[in-house]
Parts: structure tokens; sequence; C-alpha cells
């Protein structure tokens, strides 16, 4: 058995990282180049067809004739395919290492010294958190079966690492970092005692923050326990201070003014309108006065959007279980961010290169001064 | 404790409902042969270089970039029909 190969080795290894076999690599780089064939196929003879259906169609609608092709069906057919299979082997892969990476997790847990967690049992789940299976994850991230439960941080950090290699992020690409760095080009100097990463997950991001501000307090909320039961162990086996809180982004519970440093990962377009724009408002509460709020996310905002770009996304939320894509396509975060109390010559939005990617991510948020 | 989310049903793609079925199991061989393929490979690999092919050894190799490539090339191969259902290619 060996620890995943430089191919799907997106995250970091650490303890609690499944080991890939043989026969899992086999299966996983199935995957991987199917992923990435068929994202070439939509870059190229769907997007000509696309292109062909925009103008010999004359009503407003462009989209349905692509929808009739025989070549957006055997596409979407293996696309979908492609990813149930990818969480079919990505579960097995855990699942079937589940005793030693128990038993990994009670230990790392045991020997905490540098972060920590806060499980809240009576917390009440928002119906849309608890009805979605994000891109498919069975169980999705509110899966918590039994008070040991960390499945869904482990098959949210292997499936987000296969996922977004699969549509052509490199092995080195990381969000936080790519939030970090524009922090840096954009406030220089800016240096926060107190962050806290809003939908934190498996903490993958969050760590980022660490080793960007080293002298900084970080925090990471989410509302799955079975992603931060993951998170924390792993947190404290990478060496890194993180203190986990399971709550709602828009509810963390933390004081008025008690962060310098607000910040989430593709956290927006996975949540209702009305719980982005409380989002916000809570963003602006805990930020002290000086403080910075970054939201980073998918760019689906972008003013010069291209028509098959935006298709792509309407299949992702018919498709693919984004149920919020579009709504999020469809907010302006600026405007709620200015609802939410922050004065409008202090919003900005910004489109940023990934660290190691074809893609650019949307940085939108805003200093309380 | 919750049981989770489970995944939305998928829209039909085809009319034919075995249409769908058949893709699916085109998928599961692909991934099985890939399987396959993967400790073949391992296993001739440590033969060539003279290692007993334990269960250990071959859960130890690590594939070369060639084979990675090789991978590449039989997967783009396996879906390269697709593109004759391409408008431009006259098997539309």
């Amino acid at each position: 058995m060996t620890k995943p190969t430089a191919e799907m080795n997106r995250s970091t290894v650490h303890a609690l990282s499944p080991m890939q076999s043989c026969r899992d690599r086999g299966r996983q780089s199935f995957i991987f180049h199917a992923k990435r064939q068929l994202g070439q196929f939509a870059r190229s003879t769907l997007q000509a067809e696309f292109g062909n259906a925009q103008v010999t169609d004359d009503t407003e609608s462009s989209v349905a004739p692509l929808d009739k092709h025989p070549a957006f069906a055997a596409w979407s057919a293996l696309n979908i395919g492609s990813q149930q299979q990818m969480w079919r082997a990505l579960g097995d892969m855990v699942s079937r290492q589940a005793p030693a990476l128990d038993e990994a997790a009670k230990e790392w847990n045991k020997a905490a010294k540098k972060g920590s967690i806060e499980l809240d049992p009576e917390l009440a789940m928002p119906t849309y958190f608890a009805s979605t299976a994000y891109h498919g994850q069975p169980g999705g991230y509110c899966l918590d079966r039994d008070s040991d439960d960390w499945y869904a941080g482990a098959l949210q950090e292997a499936g987000g690492t296969l996922y977004s290699r699969g549509a052509g992020t490199g092995a080195k690409d990381s969000k936080g970092q790519a939030v970090l760095r524009f922090i840096e080009a954009t406030f220089p100097g800016f240096s926060p005692q107190r962050v806290v990463d809003l939908g934190c997950g498996y903490g993958g991001q969050t760590g980022n923050y660490v080793v960007g501000f080293p002298d900084a307090e970080i925090h990471g909320v989410d509302l799955g326990a079975g992603l931060l039961r993951y998170a924390h162990p792993r947190a404290e086996a990478l060496g890194l201070p993180i203190h986990f809180k399971q709550a709602c982004a828009s509810a963390t519970g933390f004081p008025d003014a008690s962060f310098d440093l607000v910040v989430s990962n593709i956290l927006l377009h996975e949540i209702p309108r009305e719980m982005l724009e409380a989002v916000m408002r809570e963003s602006f509460r805990v930020l002290k006065p000086g403080g910075l709020v970054v939201h980073q996310d998918v760019p689906t905002q972008r003013p010069d959007t291209p028509a098959f770009q935006q298709w792509l996304s309407n299949w992702q939320v018919a498709h693919n279980d984004e149920p919020f894509w579009q709504s999020f396509a469809e907010t302006s975060v600026p405007d709620a961010l200015i609802s939410a109390g922050f004065s409008s010559e202090d919003v900005f939005e910004s489109y940023q290169p990934q660290i190691d990617g074809p893609l650019v991510w949307y940085m939108v948020g805003a200093r309380k001064l | 404790m919750k049981q989770g989310a489970q995944p939305s049903d998928k829209p039909a793609y085809f009319e034919d409902p075995a249409m769908q079925a058949l893709y699916q199991m085109v998928l599961i061989l692909g991934e099985e042969l890939a399987a396959t393929r993967e400790q073949l490979h391992a296993l001739i690999a440590l033969c060539e270089a003279g290692t007993v092919p334990t269960a250990e050894a071959l859960e130890a190799f690590v594939p070369d970039e060639q084979f990675d490539q090789e991978r590449a090339d039989w997967v783009a191969r396996l879906l390269e029909p697709l593109e004759k259902m391409s408008s431009q290619s006259g098997d539309a």
C-alpha cells in the first residue's frame, strides 16, 4: 500500500489520508482521465454544437436544442456516470480502511494539544443542508451516524481532490493560498490576530491561514459534525493549531467584533440566497473595525461569462446536486455586503487566477472601517 | 444522529432507458479494466525486475510517467467515438 501518488495528491498527505492500493489507483486513474476527456469534449465539440444551436435557433431559449443532441445525452450520461463511479471508488477506499483511520483519528484526538473541536449535538440542521448531497457525495456533508463518525470529512477531501483534478486543476492548487495571495497584493501588510474560516469543511483551506498568518489564532466553523470530526485530528496530525466549532456560518455564536479576518472558500454557491445574505450580516457582526472579509468562490458572476459557460452552470444545477449554483450566479454579493452594513466604497470584487489550474476565482469582500 | 442526504434523481438522457444502462455498464467495465491493467502492469514490472511479486510488493509499486501516459491514451481511445456524434463529423 502506498500513499496517493502525485497525480491524485492535490491535498496534503497526513495521518488520516487513506492509503491508495494498486487497484484503487487503477480505478481512480480511470475516473480522472475520463473526467479530463469529458471536459475536453465539452470545451470542444459540445461548445461548437452549442454555437451552432444558437445560430440556428430563433427562439429566446438557445439551450433546448443542445439538450436534444445525441452528443449531449452521451456526454451527460458519461459525466454523471463518472461522478457516481468516483464516489463509489473513493467510498470503497475509505470504508476498507475505516478501522485504521478510526484508530488514527482517536489517537490524534487524544494527543491534541494545538487546536480544539466544539460540537453541538443539539444544533438544528437547516433543511437545505440536511437534504443536499453536494456534488452527489453519498450522505452529503451532514452525514453524522454516530458520535465518532468522520466519514463525511474523509470523503469530502478525497472527492474534492479527484473531482478538481479531473476538472483540470493541478496538483499544487490551493484555494486558501489564492486568498492569501489576493490579500497580500491588495492589502499589503495586513496582519490579523484572529481569523475565522466559515464553512471550513474538512479544514483543507483553513490550514493555509495558519501558514499565512503564523501568529494568528485560527478558527473554523461548519455545520457538519462529520466534517469537523475529520478536520480536527487531521489538523493535529499536520501540526496546525485550529479551533473548530460546529455552527452555522450565519450564526457562529462568536462575540461581536471578535475577528480581524473572516474568510470562506467556495461556500457561497452552496447555500441559498437568504443564507448568503445572513452570512454577510454575520461577517459584518463578528469583524472588528479595520477588519477584512474575503469570500472566494466560483466565477459564475463574471459579467463576461460566455453563454456556453452559463449553460454548463445550469447543467450542474440540474444534474450534479448543485441546487444553489444558479441562484448564486444571479445574486449580487456586493449588494448583500452593503445591506449587511459595509460601506459601498469599502466593498471589492476581483477575479484571481488559480494557483495551479486554468480557472479564475471570484474574490468578493469588504473592509470594515 | 443523521443518516445524511442522498443524491437527487438524475434526468433521463435517452428516450430508451436501456441506453443509459449501457453507458453505465461501459463505465464499470472501463473502471474494472483499469484496475486490472494497473495490477498487471505492476506484476510484469516486478517480474522483469526480478522482484518476487508479493502482495506487499504489488502495493508498494509506483508506476512511471510512461504508464500514466498509456492510461490517458487508452481512456482517450475509449471515448473517441463521442467525437463522431458531432454534427461536423457527418455521422451525427
